[in-house]
């Protein structure tokens, strides 16, 4: 199903109406945020932890290319490849490539924020590899010809009914919808797969610069399976993945798994540093680390958007979004969905393309207030409006109005002409002071009526002599 | 005390009652109370639309207008979080450096300045019912203000606050947001106001005037028959 | 190493000319997160560790001596009639002398031993095709963490799939193991990262595989093991 994002107005229209749907991701969020509460509550220095893990990223991200050059070389030492790439497609060649020297019909895959976004499993089926979806949640959804929902649970979306179905009809199980009979199955399905394929491919939560090593965090085990059993581990990561240390990782897990979860641990934490060695019982031969650029240096090259590289990809600027939580996941036409979505989607996509994300919030700030490394969230979206304004993409009729009332309210005496002269208007046509009907608004709402005088007027009225 | 009262421009043409309530207040309170007349908007509809160099002009005027005021206070967490969070965001010339610093630390949301800088809690008002308080976003996230409000609701006799579910969720208003994205806005707003139903409140308070409008406007229109009420006017007009 | 590096490279420190909003941060001045405590007390940290382990529905327990902990392994395959075993190789698994052991106790069971280095892909491939039968395996881990009920284990120790391919995994360690926290575990690990001692894969187990991908439904064992057992085996 292809979605782009300049469909946000309709897709988010209609999902919103979907009363169903709505209540799918308003309890799913609204139990994210719970846990993450009661969890986040046990650390009394959780602002602390926020504030270090910020300047840790920002360290990184404003000596990003020292940074990289020094992950590639630790990756190097510890006998891993390092492939740098600019795209999508010279990312997916290089792991098409990888699959025909390795003679691998398939692969085994597991969760990947960076593969979604270049679209690699489009790409291998294109080169003749079949990639096999290996986290529950992706499984469904490649199943069913979708696309994720939310960063962390692509499945969302889906009801029990809906997998038992899918599974019914394309497997031809018998019918089932209990959740646990629906797991037993993919397991039993997929066990298969990992035992079979040469290659496994990974995503990268964290890439520690000192000694190489990525880290993969998850709960049902399949990241583990696809690092361990086959011949080959390919990881993809987005550059903005490395951190400096390898001891920085207990900040960033304990800040991840509580934001996203509300764990005090994932069930695993895996930190991989380069192949199998030769006294280990077993492991991959080969490993290999795709870094992602696709954008990010041009993100980068903007010191106001910078900071959206900070992002660990925990999804509880999601949960949070009182947007998200009502028009879900797909709306955004994007595999970024959310607030940080609707900042990331316009600066790799292009502005013009996602045009409508930037204001698809009330600046309620709350992403920026749960964001475990304290990304300006609901600023970034501010600067990217200002990008659409100075671009001109915004409509003409919009322009005229903030010119006309800039001009307005620069005046004083303007002002108060316009106002007095408004009301007097109103007097004259009979209307009164009865509410307009303000497009957008009324169709649902109340509009106040104008005030017969204004809080200007009461004052010139009622100046009190000896004060101000 | 001088002080200079910021009247956003919506209180001013549709709600003036909030603007003249707490004129009362203040004075009740034993400080002069001054309006500077050339003031008109802060810049914020702009500004959230991305029109940044109106909003600096905007912003520019209102340090020529409010630049020698001793204090600021205005009954808007939103328009008091513009001047205070983002004219330093806009407003980068190193020359204005010192009188941006000086007008921002002295601006102040009106039940933040009651309750943190006078230190008064109990205006002697009196209100016998049952009210619920929604903490508007920009007060509450980017002002950190959220008790003082509710220490002048507890202190008015005869009231009794009742919180609701998720008193801080966004009401939906957001500005143009709410025109831009109706639908979107308008599932906020309902969702806001079942957790105010639910109360069994007579009145919902808040402090700023455009979520008492987003509130109110579907509140009317479903028929229900709580009140909106900015916590100005429930305080002034029962002095 | 490919072209795009350089290009990619470019572009990054041309990107990096503007200044960001806090440049200049001090290097290493960040280091992780310190350990919450110094010394505890041993009963504290098991106790802190099993209730951690519990929570997240792991089966922790403590084994005063080997006897007590090789009986509890009988009784364990016996209660949950396991077929098949296997034991790792682990230095732990050795100390206790499990495949002897279990062997004399457990002759209806059939127990696979890993042994030595599984060198070739097809001898890989066939002890992974042995271990996803398996019932019960047994390995020894590296680290607890009292905090979290975390279980850390090394590929140097045991293989990596024997602790994820069998239906129920039983990981022995000595009450020594059991660390307050996970900074206090990286502040062992990490005395000289940079020198390659880190094996090519470090794992954290914190209770069973899960899921809760269908409508946020908890379930246990995903892909991995459907129970985690955690045996301390020593006096506290
Ligand atoms: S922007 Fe922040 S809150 Fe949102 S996913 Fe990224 S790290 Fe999490």
């Amino acid at each position: 199903m292809n979605r782009s994002p300049s469909q946000f107005k309709i897709l988010a229209s209609e999902n919103v109406a979907d009363q169903r749907l709505r209540n799918t991701f308003q309890s799913a969020t609204g139990h994210a945020l719970g846990q993450r509460a009661q969890s986040v509550q046990l650390v009394p220095e959780w602002e602390d932890l926020r504030e270090r893990a910020h300047r840790i990223k920002e360290e990184t991200v404003e000596h990003l290319d020292f940074y990289l050059e020094k992950l590639e070389a630790s990756v190097i030492r510890r006998g891993g490849r390092v492939f740098w790439a600019r795209d999508a497609s010279e990312a997916s060649n290089y792991v098409v490539n990888l699959c025909r020297r390795l003679q691998a019909p398939t692969v085994v895959k597991s969760k990947s924020m960076a593969a979604e976004e270049i679209g690699l499993a489009d790409a291998l089926e294109s080169g003749g590899v079949e990639p096999v979806e290996t986290d529950l949640g992706e499984f469904i959804i490649q199943v069913a010809g979708e696309t994720p929902s939310h960063i962390i649970a692509p499945a969302l979306h889906m009801t029990r009914q809906q997998i038992g179905k899918l599974f019914h009809e394309k497997f031809g199980i018998p019918y089932t919808d209990v959740p646990a009979e629906l797991c037993a199955f993919a397991r039993q399905r997929l066990r298969r797969e990992f035992l079979s394929a040469r290659l496994g491919i990974s995503g990268v939560n964290f890439a520690a610069a000192d000694t190489g090593t990525i880290v993969i965090v998850e709960n049902e085990g399949n990241a583990r399976l696809c690092t361990s059993l086959p011949r080959v581990h390919l990881a993809i990561m987005g550059l903005e993945k490395v951190i400096p240390r390898f001891a920085d990782l207990p900040l960033f897990l304990k800040l991840l798994a509580r934001s996203s979860t509300g764990q005090r641990q994932t069930s695993y934490v895996s930190m991989i540093s380069g192949p199998r060695r030769e006294q280990e019982w077993d492991g991959p031969e080969e490993f290999h680390l795709i870094l992602l650029d696709n954008g990010r240096s041009d993100i980068l090259a903007d010191p106001r958007m910078r900071r959206s590289l900070y992002c660990i990809r925990c999804g509880a600027c999601l949960n949070t979004c009182p947007i998200y939580q009502r028009v879900g996941g797909h709306s955004y036409g994007s595999v970024y969905s959310g607030p940080i979505g609707s900042v990331l989607t316009p600066l790799f996509q292009g502005l013009e393309v996602a045009k409508d994300l930037p204001y698809a919030s009330s600046l309620c700030g709350s992403c920026s207030n749960i964001c475990p490394v304290k990304i300006d969230l609901h600023h970034q979206l501010l600067w990217l409006r200002e990008k659409l304004v100075s671009r001109r993409a915004t409509p003409w009729q919009e322009r005229l109005a903030m010119s006309l009332f800039a001009a307005g309210m620069k005046d004083p005496t303007l002002y108060r002409m316009g106002s007095a002269l408004l009301r007097l208007l109103l007097k004259v046509s009979g209307r009164g002071n009865r509410p307009f009907a303000v497009p957008g608004w009324s169709p649902t709402r109340d509009f106040p009526a104008l005030a017969e005088t204004s809080f200007k007027q009461w004052w010139e009225d009622n100046r009190p002599g000896g004060e101000g | 005390m001088n002080v200079s009262l910021f009247i956003p421009c919506l209180v001013d043409q549709f709600f003036p009652s909030v603007g003249i309530n707490l004129v009362k207040i203040l004075r009740k309170v034993g400080v002069s109370v001054d309006y500077p007349r050339e003031q008109t908007c802060c810049g914020q509809p702009a500004f959230n639309s991305g029109y940044h160099e109106e909003a600096t002009q905007l912003a520019r005027r209102f340090l020529e207008v409010f630049g020698d005021a001793e204090t600021i206070v205005s009954p808007s967490g939103s328009c008091t979080s513009m001047v205070k969070v983002f004219y330093p965001e806009i407003l980068q010339d190193v020359g204005l450096r010192k009188s941006l610093q000086a007008v921002t630390d002295r601006t102040h949301e009106f039940s933040d300045f009651l309750v943190n800088v006078m230190g008064i809690k109990d205006l002697g008002a009196t209100f016998p019912h049952r009210v619920t308080y929604h903490d508007a976003c920009h007060l509450f996230r980017e002002l950190g203000v959220h008790r003082a409000p509710r220490e002048l609701i507890r202190h008015v006799r005869g009231i009794e606050l009742v919180e609701m579910e998720n008193s801080d969720a966004c009401c939906g208003f957001g500005g143009t947001f709410s025109v831009k994205f109706p639908e979107i806005s308008t599932a906020m707003t309902q969702d806001k106001s079942a957790a105010i139903l639910k109360t069994e409140a007579e009145y919902v308070v808040a402090n700023d005037s455009s979520c008492l409008m987003q509130i109110g406007g579907y509140l009317s229109r479903q028929g229900f028959p709580i009140k909106p009420l900015h916590l100005a006017d429930l305080l002034g007009e029962n002095l | 190493m490919n072209g795009s590096r350089e290009v990619i490279l470019g572009r990054i420190r041309r990107a990096l000319l503007r200044p960001g909003p806090g440049q200049g941060q001090e290097h290493g001045s960040l280091n992780g997160v310190q350990s919450s405590s110094g010394r505890v007390d041993p009963v504290q940290l098991f106790g802190q560790f099993q209730e951690q382990s519990e929570r997240v529905g792991g089966e922790p327990r403590l084994c005063t001596d080997s006897e007590e902990a090789l009986r509890g392994i009988q009784d364990l395959v016996v209660a949950a009639a396991y077929r098949r075993v296997a034991v790792s190789n682990h230095e732990i698994c050795r100390r206790h002398r499990l495949a002897q052991v279990l062997s004399d106790l457990l002759p209806e069971v059939s127990l696979w031993i890993e042994e030595g280095n599984s060198d070739s892909g097809s001898s890989r491939r066939r002890n992974s095709r042995q271990l996803a039968q398996a019932d019960l395996s047994i390995t020894g881990a590296e680290f607890l963490i009292a905090e979290s009920g975390t279980v850390l284990i090394a590929s140097t120790g045991s293989s990596r799939q024997i602790s994820l391919l069998p239906t129920a995994h039983l990981v022995l360690a000595t009450p020594d193991q059991i660390c307050p926290d996970l900074a206090a575990v990286f502040q062992q690990l990490g005395t000289a990262p940079e020198e390659g001692r880190l094996p090519a894969a470090l794992t954290m187990i914190t209770g069973p595989s899960r899921t809760a991908d269908i409508e946020k439904v908890l379930i246990k064992g995903a892909h991995g093991p459907v129970r985690q057992l955690t045996w301390v085996i020593g006096r506290l």
